[in-house]
């Protein structure tokens, strides 16, 4: 086999605050291949992608470009040795015209050249992308505006063509053109690799494949020698933990909230919603389930009333219909980190009238019944008085939580409500959580921790690409029923479900 | 237009950061060192150090007469320093504290001007009609805001221009007396203005109204719910839009609020000071008022520190000039430089790594 345009060579990353995102990965990239790099959100990734173009340095081991180690110290240095990245969001000058957005990179005569519009055109057409140089970018579909940052990633030269989940913002029929266009690339001595969590795309489409699991490779190898179901279990693994599942069983109560037909637009880094149909009845605990970034802000959003759907209907079934929140956004949307331990916790009950004295508010019974709710969610601070900036990222996790909970809401909404705490945190949110649904409150949790979320859902709803790619209850909730329908996205329902069930 | 877009994004980067709680170490550090720079300003120039330290400090606090200057020198600027401060503590760059404080004089006047002397009831009323001017004035860049996304920083800064404008018009046209050659309007009946506290002082009511507003102020921001979600406001809009409140009320009521304190200002100016709206009576209160508020770490009680120290500045600087000669504006030498320090000082200690803020407010 030749040596490897670009090479990770035992790489590790650990970050400033001890977290390990690469444990000893090698990677190999070859010219004249399109490479998918496979994994759940978490998985190492996007360190990976950012130790290739010089975000991040690696802890251990090196990088090697043909064969010879070389150091990045910053993106600008991979840029010099050929290497071009596309981000997820797209980092274009919305106001100015393809032509001027490529000339901006370009480097040496070849920014002279991008004046002439005929120049760029014979650029943009050695990738057969149908792209007027002088239309604004800013006018363009998303579809086309990725396109640019393709087209402006191989302006210098560039040998190494690097995307972050391309096709998450994109249509069936638009990743068949993404690929064509990859292709040509792949074809004119480009090493292209596209990092996915989407399998039939990378079957279709792709040459050679890594899976990373938990910042480890584990698997790689050609696409003509693996199949979808060994990529699927490799993505999502098969331990199924045998922990029992919390709360009573439950017969779910009156409909509090439909959403019929929502959609919304997709955006650049957001693949928006299309066509949900859900509804959420009083007692239940609904999961959603999905590789991080297929539509669950949006979903969120919609729930929480931030956003209005492009098209379709939300409706609360009564007038006293009232959602509780846990964001994903702790630090801009959880908390209001200067305020006191006790002022966040009960901001919404402050501000609904409580702990009034003569006008003013009765500091001494916030404080009374913070000390309360702070002792109830082991909430770990000096004092309530102390801002919740000085705390643990796991402790203000609790505020936020305890807060949704002491809401008396009819609808909680919390996204990821266990990231950042230890086992017996969690263990203990999912249990408050399920004795709220016990006790008639309607419980969403969005997460892309399945097994969290088999253990505490009465059924579990699954996104990918902002589409809703079916639901499993019951026994049917299981790692193997649920990881296809994550990876397998894009296909009409029937078609993943027969999949699920085989 | 995206260039001016991305400047008033600059600028509103700048003043947040002016906003973050300041480590005591800086602001004292500033202001010690204006006063350093200041004598040896004045050594610079030939006068004799001692002597001027000495009228400086009888200028200031040397008698009834000096600390009643001192204070009325004070009081607008502590004012339009607790109109600003509350609309920046909610999270809007209120700059237009020198419009509202002109609207505030207009308001002073129009009473007396509509009705006449109508005895004890003129000088209440002129209070209400004055921070109700104010008060409209900075809803103006609210709803400019709400209603079209306008950068409330540009429009309140040149609405500052806009109100001076105005009362140079008032003063020449509408509002001066006929035959009168003044640029003034009348003058107000005894019963209309704020008398003389003590006799031979010029202490006014407005002096004590202004402490009793600072602290109206602090108990607004400690310790009522208003206060409570202005500042949740102010530090984390995203948190209050996920509690499902709206932004836009807030937006109209603390800019309301703040202009009507910013008007208050103006208005204690005609009714303590000058008993009449007369052109050029302010110069430039309104952008000192804002240096205070900024300086005082957007703390009510500490906007009373920092504004008598102006107020104190202010007035050894007219002893200074009557006894010694020494030009009176070096008051505005002083009063500025504490601010230039401020980002002097805060910029060697970036550079450096050491802390340039408190962790919290």
């Amino acid at each position: 086999m030749p040596v490897p345009i670009i090479q990770l060579d035992h790489v590790s990353k650990r970050y400033p605050n001890g977290f390990l995102a690469l444990d000893n990965v090698s990677l190999a990239l070859h010219t004249g291949e399109i490479h998918a790099l496979l994994g759940e959100n978490g998985a190492g990734k996007s360190t990976l992608l950012n130790i290739l173009y010089g975000v991040h340095e690696p802890s251990e081991g090196g990088v090697l470009i043909e064969g010879r180690e070389v150091v990045h110290r910053r993106p600008a240095d991979a840029i010099a040795n050929g290497i071009g990245m596309v981000h997820q969001h797209f980092k274009l000058v919305m106001p100015f015209t393809v032509s001027e957005n490529l000339a901006l990179v370009a480097k040496g005569a070849r920014r002279s050249a991008f004046r002439r519009h005929a120049d760029v055109r014979a650029f943009i057409e050695r990738f057969g992308v149908d792209l007027d140089p002088a239309a604004v970018v800013g006018q363009l579909p998303l579809a086309l505006q990725q396109r640019v940052e393709i087209l402006k990633a191989l302006v210098n030269e560039t040998r190494v063509l690097l995307l972050d989940e391309p096709s998450t913002i994109l249509t069936p029929a638009e990743i068949d053109n993404l690929y064509a266009t990859l292709r040509r690339v792949r074809d004119q001595g480009t090493a292209v690799a596209v990092v996915t969590h989407n399998v039939d795309e990378v079957l279709a489409n792709t040459d050679r494949y890594t899976v990373l699991k938990r910042g480890r490779t584990n698997g790689t190898g050609l696409i003509a020698d693996t199949d979808s179901a060994q990529l699927v279990e490799r993505i999502v693994g098969h331990a199924v933990s045998n922990a029992a599942r919390i709360g009573a069983e439950r017969t779910p109560g009156a409909e509090c909230l439909a959403l019929r037909e929502v959609s919304l637009r997709p955006s650049s880094g957001s693949p928006g919603l299309h066509q949900i149909d859900l509804t959420l009845s009083a007692g239940e605990v609904v999961g959603v389930a999905g590789v991080e970034g297929n539509g669950q802000t949006e979903l969120f959003d919609l729930l929480a009333g931030q956003r209005q759907p492009d098209s379709g209907s939300l409706r609360f079934n009564t007038e006293e219909i009232s959602v509780a929140l846990v964001p994903q956004d702790r630090h801009h949307e959880g908390l209001s980190l200067d305020l006191s331990v006790a002022q966040n916790l009960l901001y919404p009950r402050i501000m609904l009238g409580e702990f009034r004295h003569g006008g003013l508010l009765d500091h001494g019974a916030i404080g009374e019944q913070a000390k309360v709710m702070i002792e109830l969610s082991d909430i770990r601070t000096q004092s309530h008085a102390t801002p919740a900036r000085s705390l643990s990222g796991g402790n203000q996790q609790k505020i936020v939580l305890a807060r949704a909970l002491d809401q008396a809401a009819s609808v909680v909404v919390v996204y990821q409500p266990t990231r950042g705490l230890d086992v017996a945190a969690a263990e203990a949110v999912l249990t408050r959580l399920a004795h709220a649904a016990d006790n008639g409150t309607c419980v969403v949790v969005i997460s892309s921790n399945i097994e969290e979320l088999i253990r505490v859902s009465d059924r579990i709803l699954v996104v990918n690409g902002g589409r809703v790619t079916g639901e499993v209850n019951g026994a049917d909730m299981s790692l193997k029923a649920i990881g296809p329908l994550m990876t397998l996205g894009r296909q009409p329902h029937s078609r993943v479900l027969e999949t699920a069930d085989a | 237009m995206p260039e001016l877009t991305s400047h008033t994004a600059a600028l509103r980067r700048l003043l947040a950061k002016l906003s973050l709680p300041l480590s005591l170490r800086v602001t004292l550090g500033a202001f010690a060192g204006s006063l350093i720079l200041g004598v040896a300003l004045i050594a610079l120039l030939g006068f004799p150090v001692l002597s001027a330290m000495r009228v400086a400090g009888e200028g200031a606090f040397g008698d009834a007469r000096a600390v009643a200057d001192t204070l009325v020198f004070m009081t607008p600027r502590l004012l339009v320093a607790l109109g600003a401060l509350i609309a920046i503590r909610g999270g809007l760059f209120n700059l237009g504290g020198e419009g509202q404080l002109q609207m505030g004089a207009i308001g002073a006047i129009l009473p007396f001007l509509a009705f006449g002397n109508i005895g004890p009831l003129l000088m209440p009323l002129a209070i209400v009609s004055g921070a109700l001017c104010g008060a409209l004035w900075g809803l103006i860049p609210a709803v400019l805001k709400l209603w079209r996304g306008a950068d409330e920083i540009i429009v309140t800064l040149l609405m500052n221009f806009v109100a001076i404008y105005f009362v140079k018009y008032l003063v020449q046209g509408p509002m001066r007396p006929v035959g009168s050659t003044f640029n003034m309007s009348a003058q107000l009946p005894r019963e209309g203005i704020f008398v003389p506290l003590i006799d031979g002082t010029r202490l006014h009511l407005g002096v004590i109204l202004a402490v009793v507003i600072a602290s109206a102020v602090w108990v607004l921001l400690q310790h009522t719910a208003f206060g409570l979600k202005l500042r949740a406001s102010g530090q984390s809009p995203g948190f209050v839009r996920l509690q499902g409140q709206s932004a836009g009320r807030m937006v109209l009521s603390s800019m309301a609020l703040s202009g009507a304190i910013g008007g208050l200002a103006g208005t204690f100016e005609v009714l303590g000071v000058q008993y009449r709206l007369i052109d050029g009576f302010s110069s430039g209160l309104g952008f000192e008022g804002l240096a205070v508020a900024f300086l005082a770490g957007l703390e009510p009680f500490g906007a009373v520190i920092v504004s008598l120290y102006f107020g104190a500045i202010n007035s050894a600087a007219l002893s200074l000039q009557s006894s010694l000669s020494i030009p009176a504006a070096l008051a505005d030498v002083l009063s500025g430089l504490p601010i230039l320090l401020l980002a002097v000082i805060s910029g060697v200690m970036l550079t450096k790594g050491k802390p340039v803020w408190t962790s919290t407010r």
